[in-house]
């Protein structure tokens, strides 16, 4: 907004000029200049990076605060998922801060050459939702995705940056509607945060629907960013992703149209769940949103505008973001279903359709691991794993549940390793594993829910038969 | 330097001596208590003698503490008799302690005051907006901590002016913006009143520039049953299991 105006450098108070010294680091050359604030490198500390805000009366009185927030909830954060805070000067006197420069772009770079190959779109999806999930784990909400704003590590773990819009759910909110600040960036920005509001997860996942329709497509959901683009999306839909690419495939549309729905409450409630989505198209369950290939109607379009001038988003106490990650669970079962005693398994069924029922959000994977010595079978003409999908089919047929809340997935390896690597790897929230009490196994098998118990990355259920228990 | 913010002590001496365990385990090396340390209570006396003991004591006078040598009826049933019963017990070196305690006073970049810093005296409860801007107002300091509702609260006007409230989490540090003024309500020590029954207060972190609200849990059912067997009425005591 005032960028224009503040382009030409103004010598101002608290400037910083390359050659300076911060503390140990040393001023380099200026690599960026944004609206709010200016990067700089550090000297011979090709792995840092600097940031100032841009202070005095040609600059938005409000980038100080977008760096204050920055610096607050930096200073809170961890993981791989955002950049290390290094160093920061004294908020009053020298406002700056030296974090890690992570370099790699592969987002920012798809969204430019979109539309992307579906293999592709589905692993940066992926890679995108866990560095969320991860925010949303430690009761931050970004307020401001976008491609340019996710940078990625040498490893390929998503790195998000750039937390002036932020908002953390365990601090007084600093920034200020009355203050005239830009709200995020237009063609990602959530309906709910047009009418400010600050405290709702869900924004992060409209704008994750937002990349991704622009990764499938190669166009804005709602077409060049204007007021026009804001204002459609209070009211309607956007232009279903298969209008632009036929080809697309169903399962994708409803994931992006589910994120981009104007009402919170109808998207997903956690990035995690896009990303199982994602991982397996099989569990996504594809409804007329889904294969719609025509833009909305003008009755429809009608009554869209008619709803949006009533719609309120109020500010409810939304719960912290770390709370909406439990109210839908995704459980792991592990299943070792050829070692398994049939009161054991029908066990494993009720303790899994207890979940379901007082869960009704929780989604379902059953795991079974191949031991090495499992996988080569001479004489057998299917394949083992497929054998293993079979009998867990089977297991699971008197649950009844929906296929979208069930997935099946056969992994070799060692079994306890696997089963926590999985849970590690897919954000799980709860972990069923049966215990194993049959004598002549317990020394191979017994000890899996012990060692999944002791390492697991959540809470584990141990489901046991009473008849196991008296042996 | 740390600082132990309490207020509205109301004369519970189990959850005093607990709020000054858990401040010194904080680091607390100053303390500052914002009136009201007695009424309500059964323990003035053991109470007023471990306040004298703090390090670096900052004292402010509320409204029990200052009608406590007045002959004003004040609303509450049973609180007039409670704070008679009171007089009796004291010692003129505690008298002294509560009549020469300030109304208000301000201390490098921080107001302390039992109310308000706005009409101390009026003993207004701290909740519209126009009240906070009064207090706001009534002091140059950044931040202005104050007691009597017995909820803990920070109330804060951001750079664009807009004021705003947020409910304290436990233990987890609000860090003071230079972009903000703040009101912050410690809570009571003695008497909460936010369905909460665990006692509150702040530490204030001057190096940091952080406020960090605390709830403790103490042994509410000894300084009840002191309360009843010192013939005060009874609900006062039932106050201290709800937290109401």
């Amino acid at each position: 907004m005032a960028t224009a105006r503040g382009k030409r450098a103004v010598r101002v108070p608290g400037a910083i000029r390359p050659g300076v010294t911060l503390g140990r680091y040393r001023v380099g050359k200026l690599l960026h200049e944004g609206g709010m604030a200016r990067l700089y490198a550090v000297e011979d500390r090709a792995a840092l990076i600097l940031k100032v805000p841009k202070l005095g009366v040609d600059h938005p009185a409000s980038s100080l605060v977008a760096f204050e927030n920055e610096l607050r909830i930096l200073e809170r954060l961890r993981g791989p998922h955002v950049p290390r805070l290094v160093a920061s000067g004294d908020l009053r006197a020298r406002p700056y801060l030296i974090m890690e420069r992570i370099e790699g772009e592969a987002l920012a770079q798809a969204a430019q050459r979109a539309p992307v190959e579906l293999d592709g779109l589905r692993d940066l999806g992926v890679r995108l939702c866990r560095a969320v999930q991860a925010l949303h784990h430690q009761n931050v909400i970004h307020l401001d995705l976008k491609p340019s704003n996710v940078r990625n590590r040498a490893g390929g773990e998503m790195v998000l940056i750039d937390f002036g819009m932020a908002h953390h759910a365990q601090l007084p909110d600093l920034h200020d509607a009355a203050f005239g600040e830009e709200e995020g960036t237009t063609p990602y920005i959530a309906p709910e945060q047009l009418h400010h509001v600050r405290s709702d997860s869900r924004s992060d996942i409209y704008a994750i629907g937002a990349i991704l329709y622009q990764l499938a497509t190669g166009h804005y959901p709602f077409g060049r960013p204007n007021l026009l683009s804001l204002a459609k999306r209070l009211a309607m839909p956007p232009l279903p992703p298969r209008c632009h690419r036929p080809e697309l495939p169903a399962w994708l549309q409803e994931i992006i149209l589910r994120c981009l729905e104007t009402r919170p409450e109808r998207r997903f409630a956690t990035a995690k769940e896009i990303a199982h989505l994602l991982a397996h198209p099989e569990a996504v369950h594809v409804g007329a949103r889904g294969h719609r290939t025509r833009p909305p109607g003008w009755w429809q379009r009608l009554r869209g505008w008619q709803r949006s001038v009533f719609q309120k988003f109020d500010e409810q106490p939304a719960p912290r973001p770390y709370e909406r990650l439990t109210t839908s669970p995704h459980v792991l079962v592990a299943l070792d279903l050829g070692h398994c005693s049939e009161a054991l398994g029908e066990a494993l069924r009720r303790a899994v359709r207890r979940l379901a029922r007082s869960e009704p959000h929780s989604y379902f994977t059953c795991l079974s691991v191949l031991p090495p010595q499992d996988r080569a079978q001479p004489g057998k003409t299917t394949a083992p794993d497929v054998v293993r999908q079979a009998v867990m089919r089977n297991w699971a047929q008197p649950l009844k549940l929906a296929s979208p809340r069930l997935v099946f997935q056969v992994l070799p390896g060692d079994p306890a390793r696997a089963i926590v690597d999985y849970a590690r790897q897919h954000q799980v929230d709860l972990i069923v594993v049966g215990a194993y009490a049959s004598s002549a196994l317990r020394q191979h098998l017994g000890s899996v829910s012990a060692a999944v118990a002791a390492h697991a990355p959540c809470s584990v259920t141990v489901v046991r038969t009473r008849r196991d228990i008296r042996k | 330097m740390r600082q132990a913010i309490l207020s509205d002590i109301h004369s519970n001496l189990e959850a005093l001596q607990a709020c000054v365990a858990h401040a010194r385990e904080q680091g607390a090396t100053h303390f500052a208590c914002l009136g009201d340390c007695v009424g309500y209570g059964a323990d003035p006396v053991p109470t007023l003698d471990l306040l004298r003991s703090l390090p670096h004591l900052l004292m402010i006078r509320g409204n029990h503490d200052a009608a406590l040598f007045l002959d004003e009826v004040i609303d509450v049933p049973g609180i007039r008799e409670a704070l008679d019963w009171t007089c009796t017990q004291l010692a003129p070196v505690h008298c002294d302690l509560l009549e020469n305690a300030p109304l208000v006073r301000t201390l490098d970049e921080a107001t302390y005051a039992h109310a308000s810093a706005h009409e101390p005296e009026a003993w207004d409860y701290l909740r519209r907006p126009e009240q906070i801007r009064d207090c706001l107002a009534a002091t140059a300091a950044r931040v202005t901590f104050i007691g009597h509702v017995h909820v803990p609260m920070v109330f804060y006007v951001t750079a664009g002016d807009t004021l705003r409230e947020y409910s304290p989490e436990s233990g987890v540090p609000i860090p003071l913006s230079p972009l903000c003024r703040y009101v912050i309500n410690v809570g009571s020590v003695g008497q909460p009143r936010d369905g909460n029954n665990a006692a509150a207060y702040a530490v204030y972190d001057t190096d940091a520039a952080e406020v960090t609200i605390y709830r403790v849990a103490y042994d509410y059912v000894s300084a009840a049953e002191k309360i009843l067997n010192a013939g005060l009425s009874t609900r006062f005591a039932e106050r201290l299991l709800e937290g109401r």
